[in-house]
């Protein structure tokens, strides 16, 4: 084409826009919208949202958030008071203030009492379950949130398995009582002081319905010594369940795991005095940590790397012989009214050859919490939906977010609030819960908000508001990013407060 | 939950050519979201001659006149004078870089400055001749690298400051933005556009190829520069009363210097003097925003 100068304009002029122009060609990667898991709900042995729950505190939607945790899972009063808290060991709040303390909100949740409906379609088949310990609970709740109809047998006449060992001043009994009222509302038949073995046998039980879930957890284990057998020897749960007076007397415990510390402190809230002998160093404890500590605090004795020879029996007495790990001739003794063993627990040898039969909670992983629990209850509630109807339970996992994802500059340096206690004089003198919670102003002013939300977009529009190629724009409260003009400068990453945002390579 | 509120109304389109995590491209979608389309910009010799589009495209959505170095703050005062001639309304902007703002077209900001001009004079400051391949300019701080002023021999003079030679102007307003507080920048415009005579706006434009930090990481950078106290945000009126919109983190300086290649040779003793310049430089801020209250 050929123009005469005077054809052509007097200065040039650029009429046309940019858009034709795809500089998103020149980039090599690009962000993408991924929303992901948060450590805390990636930690949590039941996979609870937790992050999702917090948010709806945070906007005082309490109901609703009772409901979504208790989707997965029914116990929040419970686990709010004795899980370790594995969610709060990989809060990345803890890089700006401190953890959230998410067992004082699921205990919060918990204490609402909100009870959750049971719209399952019915499936039509009839699962039997094993045990009533928290595993049984919570795969007989899911079992029938999903339709089955369900019968629990639990050899004892109280439900909550191993729930009931936990002294009422870690967790009282009504509690327990609460949330297991609230698991048999989803429509849930009982059969209680039925043991199975011997009131009935797993063939029996297998005519009468289409599957069998085993959850009668661990026994505990024996100490190999001799002795045991003596008058006022116990094992850990045998002393915990004991309803007699010691006082003045002075009780030894042997073991370092959550019943062995709790066999001290209720011996020590019963009057006696207490010794601790724990085999390994303190580090290599069992149990919970901030528990030992309190039970030093309030008094307990505990020696470390001592291990139990035998125990005899003297006039009105018993003798302890230990000795100090490896060291064959440092042999020493300590008399006392009585020994409890709280040295863990093992395994049943158990026949499961029988088809249809599936396992759950401590008698399969060997986790011995109660979260564990009630995760492994709820997941093989799904695996046995899978089994009989094929579903896909299980979608590829997101990412977790780490700690370098999110963009702290968006948040405050905030503290969590301090939970009540009871003083040391008072609660040793008796069984009454040590722990306050929070109140509901704690809740969402201090600590709701306090929560980042990890991984989930909030809408805060910073990729919007950042991008220096208006590449992303919004369309029915969504973020939409234009691919033809996005240069891949990743300032969107970089600026989501919550690593909502990752990068990938582009194809080309 | 919004962290940041900003004007839907978009001005700019995408397709221009800056580079990836380009700050002064973002301030221009900033500033045009504010000005709106009442607007016609002048662009002398800069980045952004570039940026709007190779010909017969232009990215900003208002009149653009692309024009030759030194001329930016006069060819503005000419537009304005057409604009009365004719008895229109528009604002009359100027987009330059510290080259012309700092250096070339100097004499003709200090003529229009002098006239009180009305004209919204911005200056997106990366620091150096970028485009021409990150030469010095009166505007590039002390110690850093450019290619003119290699590792060994840093460049030896402070920056010049544009804030206090344009308030000894009087003119009737001056203020420092930058793109990571796009409120505060979004605010600045608002309020240059109701103010008749020569407002002056000095953007601090974090450029990743000339200032030699990942392109994801420009938000950063202006951010740290204003939170280290480096780069503070503040208003001056009629060279008299000095506000300061936002009162620093005091991070430490390092963490501002340590993310740029320009800076990687500096030492500890570099660092020092650095914050003891910042923080000479805000003290002298504060007693002036205290001088004039209202
Ligand atoms: C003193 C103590 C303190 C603890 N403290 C904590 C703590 O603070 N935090 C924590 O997370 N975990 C704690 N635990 C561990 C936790 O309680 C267990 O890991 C958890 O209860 C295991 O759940 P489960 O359902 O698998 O088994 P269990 O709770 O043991 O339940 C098994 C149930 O099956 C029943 N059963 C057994 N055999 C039969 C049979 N043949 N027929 C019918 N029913 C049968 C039992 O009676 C029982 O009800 C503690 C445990 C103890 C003993
Ligand atoms: S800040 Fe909130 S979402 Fe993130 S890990 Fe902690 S509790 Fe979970």
């Amino acid at each position: 084409m050929k123009f005469r100068a005077s054809e052509l304009p007097l200065t040039p002029l650029s009429l046309k826009d940019t858009i034709s122009i795809r500089t998103g060609d020149w980039k090599y990667v690009e962000p993408f919208y991924e929303e992901k898991l948060s450590p805390c709900i990636s930690a949590c042995p039941v996979g609870t949202d937790v992050t999702s729950c917090i948010a709806l505190l945070a906007k005082e939607e309490f109901q609703e958030a009772a409901k979504l945790w208790k989707e997965s899972n029914p116990f929040p009063g419970v686990c709010g008071r004795v899980c370790p808290r594995f969610c709060e060991r990989e809060c990345l709040r803890q890089h700006l203030g401190g953890s959230i303390t998410i067992h004082l909100l699921e205990r919060f949740i918990g204490d609402l009492n909100v009870d959750i409906q049971n719209k399952s379609q019915k499936t039509g088949k009839k699962m039997a379950v094993i045990g009533s310990g928290p595993a049984g609970l919570s795969c007989a709740y899911h079992l029938s949130r999903k339709g089955y109809k369900v019968t629990l047998f639990e050899k004892e006449k109280l439900l909550g398995g191993l729930l009931r060992a936990i002294p009422s001043y870690r967790l009282p009994p009504q509690i327990v009582d609460k949330e297991i009222e609230g698991i048999l509302k989803q429509g849930i038949d009982i059969e209680i002081n039925k043991e199975s073995g011997k009131d009935f046998s797993l063939e029996e039980l297998k005519q009468q319905f289409d599957a069998i879930c085993i959850a009668t957890g661990l026994k505990e284990r024996k100490l190999n010594i001799r002795g045991t057998e003596l008058f006022n020897v116990w094992s850990g749960r045998e002393f915990l369940k004991l309803n007699n007076d010691i006082q003045n007397k002075k009780i030894t415990v042997i073991g370092g795991g959550d019943t062995a510390i709790d066999a001290a402190r209720v011996a020590l809230r019963k009057g006696s005095e207490v010794f601790v002998f724990y085999r390994r160093r303190r580090e290599d404890m069992p149990a919970n940590p901030y528990e030992v500590e309190e039970a030093i605090e309030e008094g307990v004795n505990i020696k470390y790397l001592s291990e139990p020879l035998r125990i005899e029996k003297c006039s009105s007495f018993l003798r302890l012989f230990l000795k100090k790990k490896a060291d064959e001739n440092s042999e020493f003794f300590i008399d006392t009214d009585g020994v409890v063993m709280a040295v863990g627990e093992e395994r049943e040898m158990l026949n499961n050859e029988i088809k249809d039969t599936f396992l759950c909670g401590d008698i399969l992983t060997q986790k011995g919490t109660v979260s564990h629990a009630i995760g492994s209850g709820k997941e093989t509630a799904s695996l046995i939906h899978k089994y009989f109807f094929g579903e896909e339970t299980s979608i590829t996992l997101p990412a977790v977010v780490e700690s370098e994802d999110l963009n702290l500059d968006y948040f405050k340096e905030e503290y969590p609030p301090e939970e009540k206690k009871r003083d040391m004089s008072q609660r040793i003198k008796d069984f009454d819960e040590i722990y306050q919670g929070l109140t509901r102003e704690e809740v969402i002013i201090k600590e709701a908000t306090r929560c980042f939300g990890c991984g989930k977009c909030s809408g805060c529009d910073n990729c919007y508001v950042f991008c220096p190629d208006a590449a992303i724009f919004k369309q029915d409260g969504k973020y939409i990013i234009d691919y033809d003009h996005c240069k891949g400068c990743g300032i969107c990453m970089e600026e989501c407060p919550r690593g909502v945002i990752s990068m990938r390579r582009t194809e080309k | 939950m919004k962290i940041f509120t900003i004007p839907e109304e978009e001005n700019m389109n995408p397709g221009h050519v800056a580079c990836p995590g380009c700050a002064s491209a973002l301030s221009m979608r900033l500033a045009l979201k504010a000005l709106g389309r009442e607007t016609i910009l002048t662009v002398p010799a800069c980045c952004w001659s570039v940026i709007d589009g190779p010909f017969p495209y232009s990215s900003v959505k208002v009149p653009l006149s692309h024009i030759a170095f030194g001329t930016a703050a006069a060819f503005a005062s000419g537009i304005r004078a057409a604009l009365e001639i004719k008895r229109k309304k528009a604002n009359v902007v100027v987009w330059c870089g510290d080259g012309e703002a700092f250096d070339i077209g100097f004499q003709t900001l200090s003529g229009a400055a002098e006239r009180n001009e009305d004209i919204i004079f911005v200056c997106y400051d990366n620091e150096g001749y970028m485009n021409t391949g990150v030469q010095r300019s009166s505007a590039t701080p002390i110690k850093a690298w450019t290619t003119t002023t290699p590792k060994k021999y840093p460049k030896q003079e402070l920056k010049k400051d544009l804030m206090e030679i344009f308030a000894a102007h009087k003119i009737p307003y001056a203020a420092t933005a930058t793109v990571a507080f796009p409120e505060d920048m979004i605010k600045k415009f608002s309020k240059a556009k109701e103010i008749r005579g020569l407002k002056l706006i000095h953007i601090l434009s974090p450029c990743p190829s000339g200032w030699k930090f990942p392109e994801n990481l420009t938000i950063k950078i202006s951010r740290l520069a204003v939170e280290t106290g480096i780069f503070p945000l503040y208003e001056i009126e009629y060279g008299e009363k000095y506000t300061i919109n936002h009162t620093p983190k005091w991070l430490p300086v390092e963490d501002y210097l340590k993310k740029q290649g320009r800076f990687a040779h500096l030492t500890k003793k570099d660092y020092q003097e650095k914050k003891e310049y910042v923080e000479k430089k805000w003290l002298e801020l504060k007693e002036k925003s205290n001088r004039l209250k209202n």
